[in-house]
């Protein structure tokens, strides 16, 4: 695949557009997130599911294809009344009268690499977010090992978190550990089917004040519905698995939950500094424990809700712990004040961004139409002789209607400019052929050829026609 | 594993059956599980796999008893790291066969600290020997007694 092969999978429309929608309200919603103080954290992790929820869209507006039709236009050079040599020499001009063309559609198709991409992300997207809803939990318990307690275990944990489900209006969720070490808890499951998985490393390290806030953090998750949060945003993210920015998005997303958990555990807490206390422990204990492996995190990762392990980067799912105390000591009063200075600059600057990117997507896609025919035509053209460079190629156009097959080739041999017309339509031909050459090339046509191709030479006192006898190529193709 | 090492039990069940005389019963079990398992090291996890079917036991149950197993010495364990993240694998300190003799050998040696010839009469007693041969025997054992004394 060459690089207009390559241009011409990016170009696909499902693939393009969904890429620059998706960088383009990303950009929006970090600058409407940064400045807008009035945004809550749920309003933000949900504005961060927006530029993930564009991809889809405009997949399934555009549905993506498996194969690029390219219909290429081959001008076929015949001869004329058996005259086999002045058909193949060019320039005609002086030689009239010039040969007949022929134009052939061709129509070639291509494996759509991009296509398959967005299929694979729609049908991943879609089995993932199926398989998470119909059997998350037991999946989760399976693969991760989780082991359920008995009433008897651990009862006064128990008893806690029924008392703090009935605060939050929810069904006490089921109590299960799994062996890890590490100290960590997360949730698995949603509504009746919902988990809180506590691991022995945690258990081990925690007192009981602090453990009983890890719990009211992770009821908070199933109070906050971050089960079908993190499905959707997973899911999306499968569909979009080849934009690296749809993973920041989603992160990002998360991390917004999992402040806003924060924000109402300690509502339910006594002591709101134990959640603090249970987090600074959790930090200072993981680092002196080995790393999860990339592929256990990611996994993992999938199939619970929330974990308290902090992670950092780009990437991570939980916000820093310096971020997570501040929240937790003095959570930020949200400004209503839509008028504010900020807020209406946020709102300037995200409008001028999507209506740049617009424009900018929309002349690209542009530029590459004309790129595609420039390099057809440069590519087709191989075969003149190398003082004969190629300087301009376009489709050309009726009355502003782009008229397929009406084509235009210039090239110069440092003698002279000539320019090779095709028309189809004999009407638009004259007319086209004035317009283009004025509007192009600068300079009006001497000699105009009805039917055929019509070779142009500049009203230069200085031209003379090349003596010597060039030889043209059997076709040129014109994509 | 070598024979060594001396499993910490601190005393004599008279009314537990085999391997109940010299620990508790969930102990007695969960060693049971450990040497009868086809996989070795083995995680909590398992042992509770196993016993869950036969006695209902809980989780951390199991887990305390086996922590209780490895502060006597009866269990090795490390942590390994798998896709479950890290934990505790543990592994018999002796085999069974071993593990029995080391602790019969000990209540022995104490029974017979504590009553000397009385012991090796007792065991004597329990034979199915001839009167004579009884009491040559007995004779040997104390002779033998009391130079270790």
């Amino acid at each position: 695949m060459g690089f207009e092969g390559i241009l011409n999978q990016i170009f696909q429309p499902y693939f393009y557009y969904s890429v620059i929608f998706l960088v383009v309200s990303f950009l929006s919603v970090k600058i409407l997130t940064k400045y807008c103080s009035f945004l809550g954290q749920r309003t933000k992790s949900l504005l961060y599911l927006f530029p993930l929820v564009l991809p889809l869209a405009v997949m399934l507006v555009a549905f993506p294809s498996t194969g690029i039709q390219t219909t290429y236009q081959q001008i076929k050079i015949l001869s004329t009344a058996g005259n086999n040599g002045a058909a193949n020499s060019f320039p005609f001009g002086p030689f009239f009268p010039p040969p007949v063309p022929q134009v052939i559609n061709v129509t070639s198709t291509v494996l759509s690499v991009t296509g398959i991409m967005c299929y694979i992300g729609l049908i991943a997207g879609a089995l993932f977010a199926v398989s998470m809803v119909l059997a998350d939990d037991r999946l989760a318990r399976k693969i991760l090992h989780v082991i359920l307690l008995s009433q008897e275990e651990h009862q006064w944990l128990q008893v806690k978190i029924t008392e703090a489900s009935k605060k939050l209006a929810i069904c006490a969720p089921k109590v299960g550990i799994v062996e890890d070490l590490r100290p960590n808890a997360f949730t698995i499951g949603y509504g009746k089917r919902a988990t809180i998985v506590f691991s022995i490393g945690l258990l081990n390290i925690l007192n009981k004040e602090e453990i009983v806030a890890v719990a009211s953090h992770e009821l908070a998750h199933v109070k906050n519905n971050d089960f079908f949060f993190k499905t959707i945003s997973n899911a999306l993210t499968t569909v979009s698995f080849f934009n690296p920015l749809a993973y920041i998005s989603a992160s990002t997303a998360q991390r917004e939950r999992e402040m806003l958990a924060d924000e109402r555990a300690i509502g339910l807490l006594e002591k709101p500094s134990a959640l603090g206390d249970a987090l600074v422990k959790i930090c200072k204990a993981i680092q002196n424990l080995p790393k999860e492996s990339m592929l256990v995190n990611f996994s993992s990762n999938l199939l619970i809700t929330s974990s308290v392990l902090h992670r950092v980067g780009i990437l991570a799912t939980h916000p820093r712990l310096d971020m997570r105390l501040r929240n937790i000591s003095a959570p930020k009063p949200h400004n209503n004040r839509w008028s504010s200075r900020n807020t209406r600059l946020a709102f300037v600057l995200s409008f001028l961004l999507i209506f740049s990117a617009v424009a900018v997507s929309l002349a690209m896609v542009d530029l590459q139409v004309n790129f595609t025919a420039d390099f057809a035509a440069s590519h087709y053209l191989k075969a003149f002789p190398s003082d004969f460079r190629v300087t301009g190629y376009q489709m050309g156009s009726f009355n502003g209607t782009l008229m397929p097959g009406v084509a235009a080739v210039s090239f110069n041999d440092a003698q002279s400019v000539h320019v090779l017309i095709y028309c189809p339509d004999p009407a638009a031909r004259i007319r086209t052929s004035y317009a283009e050459m004025g509007d192009n090339v600068g300079f009006n046509p001497q000699e105009i050829s009805v039917g055929g191709f019509i070779v142009i030479s500049p009203q230069n006192p200085s031209y003379s026609p090349i003596q010597t006898p060039i030889s043209l190529p059997d076709s040129i193709w014109i994509g | 594993m070598t024979e060594d090492k001396k499993p910490g039990f601190s005393q004599y069940n008279m009314g537990g059956k085999a391997l109940e005389a010299f620990l508790g019963p969930l102990e007695a079990n969960v060693m049971e599980s450990i040497w009868g398992s086809r996989k070795t090291p083995v995680t909590v996890r398992e042992i509770y796999e196993v016993l869950k079917k036969t006695r209902g036991l809980a989780y951390t149950t199991v887990m305390s008893t086996m922590d209780r197993l490895f502060e006597k010495k009866l269990l090795d364990r490390k942590i390994e790291k798998g896709r479950g993240g890290l934990y505790y694998v543990y592994w018999p300190s002796l085999e069974k066969q071993s593990f029995q003799k080391s602790a019969v050998r000990e209540v022995l040696s104490s029974l017979i600290d504590n009553f000397g010839e009385v012991v090796a009469n007792c065991l004597v007693d329990e034979t199915s020997l001839s009167e004579e041969e009884r009491i040559a025997l007995k004779d040997q054992l104390n002779r033998n007694i009391s130079k270790k004394k």
